[in-house]
């Protein structure tokens, strides 16, 4: 059983999505717009939040960076759940803030499975930080390296979508893993458990 | 009936004055006034304007009959028949610089003088036609707003037009007859011009765009042959297209911007659409309906089709950037651009 805050404008989304979530077990918490659903963080303490992009008046990506911005919130999870693809701007600038993205329409009924994978694999990648942290010093190093291993999952998992751009696609892609691998070499394995076990997927 | 061409009389001696007249009118010519001094000769000429000036090279006061045909000839472009008794190779040197009509020896009879007369009028009606012509020619010429220019196989300019000349720093006339080369001494003449009017000249006319001093030009070379179609020679025009330019360029913009935003509007659009499509494939698994897989097939075909606006999206800002890339291109000279063909 997990919390969830859903925003999004759209009431029939958090009708459904909020039915679907309730029947695994799950407490939902819905607001209609970035800025309610802010306001909510002030109560209520989400394993994750699932967050639309396009809504008027501040939308997905202001909130987002409204929430990694407080650092009372900073520490959430988000992942993006939106009718929009991402372009690769957005993948680039946003990938390394959130920990997934999904497309709408999906199935209901695997959802649950869904944010229940992607918050494993949060909690995996929280846990590896905080034990990383006390034995390497250069901190900012660990941050950079989880970044570029979010921002990676990202390209890989939308790389598709851009037919006429593959070749950028494969460059950004290969800049990720050659900076990640060269942190790892500089640590040495086993510091960095993580390396490139992601694998896109939903 | 006809009107009688009128004929101006200037000599010294007054008998022989009144001779020549009396024997003009005879003829059948009217003699408006006569004349024995140089400066009475152009007054009258001023005042009556005849159709003609019979001219004593010797006159009473200080101006010759020569000073003030030229004066006359140059100014109203009136013919003029010199009239004298005797003539040095001095005086008649002299007189052939203001473009006399004939001379006529004293003493003359009747029948010299009128056909002096007639073929000086005969040349002068010529004349006359060949300056309306040239006129139009030149007027033509000048209310094109292209720079004009036609030049012989030899290069030389033949005739000019007063736009191409003021780029050359020179009126159309002192141009012509100079080799248009030796007068590019200084870039006033876009690249490509100057190239094609210095290099050999061939029989295939040319047609080029290039960018010059900020402005953009069409020229166009053409070679025209004459009746014998031997003696070629070539008319240069160029157009300044610097407006059309602008404006193509300001369309373009304009059509990318709008592309962006037709995608723009798709993107919202889309979004809007999987909504409904998430929705609905909601309640299609609570409900676990007999058209369950059925209607699910359908929104995955919708979703699809979305998705394909998708890429569009994704696709037009690499679109975009393709266009603004290769925008320098278009400034590219016609060199460039035809080098670049070549190597291809």
């Amino acid at each position: 059983m997990s919390v969830i805050l859903l925003i999004d404008d759209d009431d029939d989304i958090r009708e459904i999505f909020t039915l679907f979530l309730n029947l695994e077990g799950h407490i939902i918490h819905s607001a209609p717009g970035g800025r309610e659903g802010i306001e909510m963080l002030r109560t209520v303490h989400p394993d994750i939040i699932l967050l639309d992009i396009m809504m008027p008046g501040m939308d997905g990506w202001e909130t987002l960076c409204a929430i990694k911005q407080d650092p009372g919130t900073r520490a959430l999870a988000v992942s993006m759940c939106s009718g929009k693809l991402p372009d690769l701007k957005e993948i680039n600038q946003y990938g390394k803030y959130i920990e997934d993205y999904l497309v709408k329409p999906q199935e209901l009924s695997e959802l649950s499975n869904i944010l229940t994978s992607i918050m494993e694999r949060f909690i995996k990648y929280t846990t590896e930080i905080e034990s990383l942290k006390n034995k390497i010093s250069d901190h900012h190093l660990i941050d950079e390296f989880y970044n570029f291993q979010k921002t990676l999952y990202m390209l890989e998992k939308f790389s598709r979508y851009f037919t006429s751009d593959s070749e950028e696609i494969e460059l950004d892609i290969h800049r990720y893993k050659t900076r990640i691998q060269e942190i790892h070499d500089s640590q040495g394995y086993p510091f960095f458990p993580g390396l490139l076990e992601l694998k896109p997927g939903i | 009936m006809t009107e009688k061409i009128r004929i101006l009389v200037i000599e010294d001696e007054a008998l022989v004055a009144d001779d020549m007249s009396e024997m003009l009118t005879e003829i059948g010519y009217e003699v408006p006034g006569i004349a024995d001094t140089g400066e009475d000769a152009i007054a009258l000429a001023f005042k009556h304007l005849p159709d003609l000036i019979l001219m004593d090279i010797n006159l009473l006061g200080s101006m010759d009959g020569i000073t003030a045909g030229g004066e006359i000839r140059s100014r109203l472009g009136i013919p003029i028949i010199y009239v004298t008794a005797f003539a040095t190779q001095a005086i008649i040197d002299r007189a052939k610089k203001t473009t006399p009509s004939g001379y006529i020896l004293k003493p003359f009879n009747e029948r010299q003088i009128q056909t002096t007369i007639e073929i000086a009028l005969y040349n002068a009606a010529i004349e006359r036609q060949l300056k309306e012509r040239d006129q139009t020619i030149r007027t033509l010429l000048n209310t094109v707003p292209d720079d004009l220019v036609l030049i012989n196989s030899e290069r030389k300019i033949i005739a000019i037009n007063e736009s191409m000349a003021k780029k050359l720093g020179q009126m159309p006339d002192a141009l012509v007859g100079k080799v248009i080369g030796d007068l590019l001494t200084s870039p006033v003449l876009s690249d490509m011009l100057s190239r094609i009017i210095t290099s050999p000249i061939t029989g295939r006319s040319t047609y080029f765009e290039e960018e010059w001093n900020n402005r953009w030009f069409e020229t166009m070379v053409y070679p025209v042959a004459d009746r014998t179609g031997t003696n070629i020679r070539i008319v240069i025009q160029s157009h300044d297209i610097t407006h059309r330019k602008h404006l193509d360029e300001k369309l373009k913009e304009e059509g990318i911007s709008q592309i962006g935003k037709n995608m723009e509007q798709f993107q919202i659009l889309n979004d809007q659409i999987r909504n409904p499509l998430q929705v609905i494939k909601g309640y299609l698994s609570l409900d676990h309906t007999k058209y369950g897989d059925a209607i699910n097939k359908q929104v995955g075909i919708i979703n699809n089709l979305v998705t394909q606006l998708d890429k569009g999206w994704l696709e037009s800002e690499k679109v975009q950037q393709f266009f603004l890339k290769h925008r320098p291109m278009f400034n590219k000279s016609f060199q460039e651009q035809n080098e670049e063909v070549d190597l291809q």
